[in-house]
């Protein structure tokens, strides 16, 4: 008899025959149960600023020790670290890394934070879920840096021992997702919206690539669903596409596009819209939702000023979302 | 500009080079991956 499963832990519910693997490579049905190839073998290990995931409103400044293994539930033709993302783990290397080792090692190197980051880390769930708790014990923060493809269960199993998340909102129509990425604008929106509800500091990163996702009206109709789901202190950050992995033919975000839609995203009630991936100065800084102010001034990853004292503005003491 | 920030974050940004091509140069052989078992699947 042949004992298939069906991997419950993304929207993809790969059906899986013995000595098979899912969609992401990594989830193995070995004939008796399903598997995580990757547990405890990370592929990626860097000590980065928070601010690189990106992350603005938590402790900003600090360093947090990022790690990925290999696979992804999504095929995004514009993938940046699609040489890990999508290859089978016997195709990259690996450091042989458990739960423990990782927060060992971020306490170690002085790290405030473990970011599960870089490919997709719905994927290594397990080896995510067991160092998050681990890391929360020791006092450690957890990040979470995703496409938001996941199922409720897990993720609500997940979001206790996340602080901080980072989705990326590829797109607002489920043609986009479909045709660019292999998958489904709701469930997106679904982590989104339960994440912001429970307590965990989400920020949307926007990919605006030229011609396939970069109508102002529809950046406009995000910009709304964000503000109505989880409040307009959500930090966005549209960031500008370069051409990469299968979308070569495509030219670079112009500048002001990326521009253009921050301001919209402003005037639509957004108090925290940043530009990446584009050298600019005060488009970057984080600003009072009450008295304008600048409250952190910052370039790239550097942290230049922190008028912030206890998460309150030093101008208004107004309160900022964040986890500072 | 925090000058001893930016040092900070020059650094760590040349490993994370040297680690991306030691990652991007190997291999790791399939009895090396590991076993363990899936949380959340169901039997078909």
């Amino acid at each position: 008899m042949s004992k298939s499963f069906q991997c419950q832990i993304c929207p993809n519910y790969c059906k899986i025959s013995p000595g098979k693997r899912g969609i992401c490579g990594i989830r193995y049905n070995n004939g008796k149960k399903l598997v995580l190839l990757t547990y405890g073998k990370a592929c990626a290990v860097n000590i980065d600023p928070i601010e690189k995931k990106p992350i603005y409103h938590m402790m900003p400044g600090s360093l947090s020790f990022s790690i990925a293994t290999t696979g992804c539930c999504l095929k995004c033709l514009c993938c940046q670290n699609w040489t890990i993302s999508q290859c089978l783990p016997e195709e990259a290397g690996s450091y042989n890394l458990p739960p423990e080792a990782v927060v060992q090692q971020a306490i170690k190197k002085g790290c405030k934070s473990i970011a599960y980051t870089y490919t997709e880390p719905t994927v290594f769930y397990e080896y995510m879920l067991d160092t998050a708790i681990i890391a929360k014990s020791k006092g450690l923060k957890n990040v979470y840096v995703t496409s938001g493809y996941i199922n409720m269960e897990p993720l609500k199993k997940l979001t206790p021992y996340i602080d901080a998340a980072n989705i990326d909102l590829k797109g607002f129509s489920n043609d986009f997702y479909k045709n660019y990425c292999s998958g489904t604008l709701k469930p997106v929106l679904d982590t989104i919206k339960y994440m912001a509800e429970n307590n965990t500091l989400v920020e949307i990163t926007n990919l605006i690539i030229p011609t396939l996702n970069d109508d102002m009206k529809t950046i406009k109709k995000m910009c709304e669903w964000i503000i109505k789901n989880t409040g307009n202190q959500t930090p966005i950050h549209f960031s500008r596409f370069h051409p990469m992995y299968k979308l070569k033919n495509l030219p670079p975000t112009p500048p002001e596009t990326i521009l253009n839609a921050r301001k919209i995203a402003l005037e639509t009630g957004l108090k925290h819209v940043y530009a990446g991936n584009l050298r600019v100065m005060k488009e970057g800084f984080t600003y009072c939702p009450s008295c304008g102010k600048a409250v952190i001034e910052r370039f790239g990853y550097t942290i230049l000023k922190n008028n912030l004292t206890n998460g309150k503005c030093n101008f208004c003491k107004s309160k900022v979302k964040g986890v500072w | 500009m925090d000058r001893r920030n930016f040092l900070k974050n020059l650094i760590t940004s040349i490993f994370g080079i040297f680690a991306f091509f030691k990652n991007g140069l190997g291999k790791t052989e399939r009895s090396e991956l590991s076993n363990k078992e899936a949380m959340f699947y169901k039997k078909l």
